[in-house]
């Protein structure tokens, strides 16, 4: 019955448009008045839910992508993607993809991602003949390349769902290569795509003007290396290495680009501030929920019902995915990773997949979820930057979604490609 | 003279953009505080043991307050595809309804950030030398605002224009 009320309260807060964070609260106290629990323990919860060091990297990675975004470094990146790229078939697409894998590196945000560069690439690409869709297709799809590339603040998150077992390090490590992959992926569609349509290809700028782009992206591009480099070599902790990137976003910013002014710090704090409270209030009352669903037996009850449809690793691991794609189109990925890494993690491993494997899967699956509706954020936010509505863009995205469904494919079914980068470091 | 929904809504506009702004400012100060950590560890060669406890209340405390304005500025995500396909009226009611759940779990949450304020008042943290209950004081903050800012939205929705969609 305490299942009913957890769950039941929370679908129908849900569909009424309660926010997330409030149908978690919610479903909690509901089911603590049923069990006739003291309703301090949501509480309680929620405070232990978001005390802890390791989650303080996010507000970091949010306040440097905020930074990099108010003061035009994703612009830099663009000049860069387009000196290597530009003349590719259907150039300015793959110039999309790969600013966006560059955005995704320093700024950890495919929200942030896909407004930097759906701002900085559309009106460029409508210019040049794209249409509004394949902007909007090509550079919310891109966008989900950050998800995976490091930094990522959702990797954090998933780090400590698990219980803090899987190092930050290795899932950052793990990401790199299917974030590369899906980059190559989305520019095969790309390509596809540009051919069917006709659009055009650019030409090479010359490797002087590419050396310049190259020498003004350097300095936004070097806040990845610091953050990545810095956890590696064990001088910074994921915590610190996001602090050193913030203050080094604004000394960069501010003195050697010259494009942050007080005003638009300011509008970068504020934002910043508004997106950490959104994703760490729905960790805290993820944490509320999450608890009671451990009381309930959820984990152990999933993971027998899981066994019991067959005994093939693949097959579960293809359900795993459909459950985790079908739950990313409803929901946003904070509390998607919190409340369903303790079910599906457990199973995974007993099916032989190493936990920072399931990470890297677990985000990209919910990372497809962010570019699929009803609910897909990055979709919603690609679409009001472009100026189209939903129905429009959904019409021609079906290569990109089924070049991120191979990729996902891969990385499920081939442990190597998440796996060997750690591997080698360990 | 402007409507009284006017002058409510400016009064507590002005609440929230203070509040905004302080959690704001916690943002900046956070980022120093880890910045100081790093400096003092690897320049003095002395890392302040106040500086992790320090950070976590100060996010706390700046999460806390910035995710009550956005009970008033309505930005935590939610899923409206279905709502937004009601018909207007069923739509308010349906924001009505899940600002009072707001309300009450505003008021559960102050409530409750009281107790646990008053079981740790003489718990002190050691690296800090300061009471464990200032953790928890955000609590009591978040809850009182979410609980007012709710509150406003609802009278908003009901002084306010009748077709007007109360999640913009």
């Amino acid at each position: 019955m305490e299942l009913a009320i957890l769950f039941g309260t929370f679908v129908v807060l849900l569909a009424l448009g309660v926010p997330v964070a409030f149908c978690l609260g919610l479903s909690a106290l509901a089911t603590l008045l049923y069990l006739d629990i003291p309703l301090i323990v949501a509480f309680q919860r929620m405070a232990a839910g978001i005390d802890v060091f390791a989650l303080l990297a996010i507000p970091f990675f949010i306040f440097a992508g905020e930074l990099m975004n108010q003061s035009g470094i994703a612009a830099k990146l663009v000049r860069l993607a387009e000196s290597i790229l530009g003349r590719a078939r259907g150039g300015l697409g793959q110039v999309s993809v790969l600013s966006c894998m560059m955005f995704g590196a320093v700024s950890g945000s495919a929200v942030a991602s896909v407004s930097a560069m759906g701002s900085a690439l559309t009106p460029i690409m409508r210019e040049k003949g794209y249409t509004r869709d394949f902007a909007v297709n090509v550079t919310a799809t891109g966008s989900a390349t950050g998800l995976l590339i490091p930094p990522s603040h959702n990797m954090i998150i998933y780090s400590i769902a698990a219980g803090g077992s899987v190092s930050i390090v290795s899932l950052f490590l793990a990401g790199v290569l299917p974030g590369i992959l899906l980059g190559l992926a989305l520019m095969a569609a790309t390509w596809l795509v540009a051919v069917r349509r006709g659009y055009p290809g650019g030409s090479f700028p010359g490797w002087r003007q590419l050396l310049v782009a190259f020498m003004q992206a350097v300095p936004g591009l070097l806040s990845a290396i610091i953050i990545v480099g810095g956890i590696l070599s064990g001088v910074f902790t994921a915590t610190e290495s996001s602090a050193i990137a913030v203050v080094y976003t604004v000394v960069i910013a501010a003195f050697v680009y010259r494009s942050l002014n007080w005003s638009k710090f300011v509008t970068a704090t504020r934002n910043a501030a508004r997106t950490t409270a959104i994703v760490m209030l729905i960790i805290a009352a993820a944490s509320a929920f999450g608890w009671l669903m451990a009381v309930a037996e959820v984990p152990l009850r999933m993971s027998e019902a899981l066994l019991s449809i067959s005994e093939n690793p693949l097959v579960l691991f293809l359900i795993i995915n459909l459950i985790l794609l079908m739950l990313g189109t409803f929901m946003d990925m904070a509390p998607l990773i919190i409340i369903t890494t303790p079910i599906f993690l457990p199973v995974a491993t007993q099916l032989g997949m190493d936990p920072v494997q399931f990470g890297v899967v677990m985000i990209l699956n919910l990372g497809i979820g962010l570019v699929t509706p009803p609910v897909g954020a990055v979709l919603f936010v690609g679409c009001a930057v472009g100026g189209i509505t939903i129905e429009k863009s959904l019409r021609s995205i079906w290569p990109f979604y089924c070049a991120m469904l191979l990729v996902l494919l891969l990385v499920t079914a081939v442990p190597s490609i998440s796996l060997g980068l750690p591997g080698l470091f360990e | 003279m402007p409507r009284l929904e006017q002058q409510l809504d400016r009064a507590v506009g002005k609440i929230a953009d203070v509040v905004l702004k302080a959690a704001a400012a916690g943002l900046v100060v956070l980022t120093l505080v880890i910045f100081w950590q790093v400096f003092a560890r690897y320049v003095l060669n002395a890392s302040p043991p106040w500086s992790e406890a320090a950070a976590l209340i100060v996010m706390v405390s700046f999460v806390l307050l910035a995710a009550a304005v956005g009970v008033y500025e309505k930005f935590h995500l939610g899923f409206r595809w279905l709502v937004t396909r009601l018909p207007i009226q069923s739509r308010r009611a349906a924001f009505v309804f899940g600002q009072v759940l707001i309300l009450a779990f505003g008021a559960a949450m102050a409530f409750n950030g009281m107790a646990l304020v008053d079981y740790t008042a003489t718990h002190i943290i050691p690296t800090l030398g300061i009471s464990r209950s200032v953790a928890y004081w955000p609590f009591v903050a978040c809850g009182g605002l979410m609980a007012l800012f709710a509150c406003v939205n609802c009278v908003n929705v009901f002084l306010g224009r009748r077709d007007a969609d109360p999640w913009s």
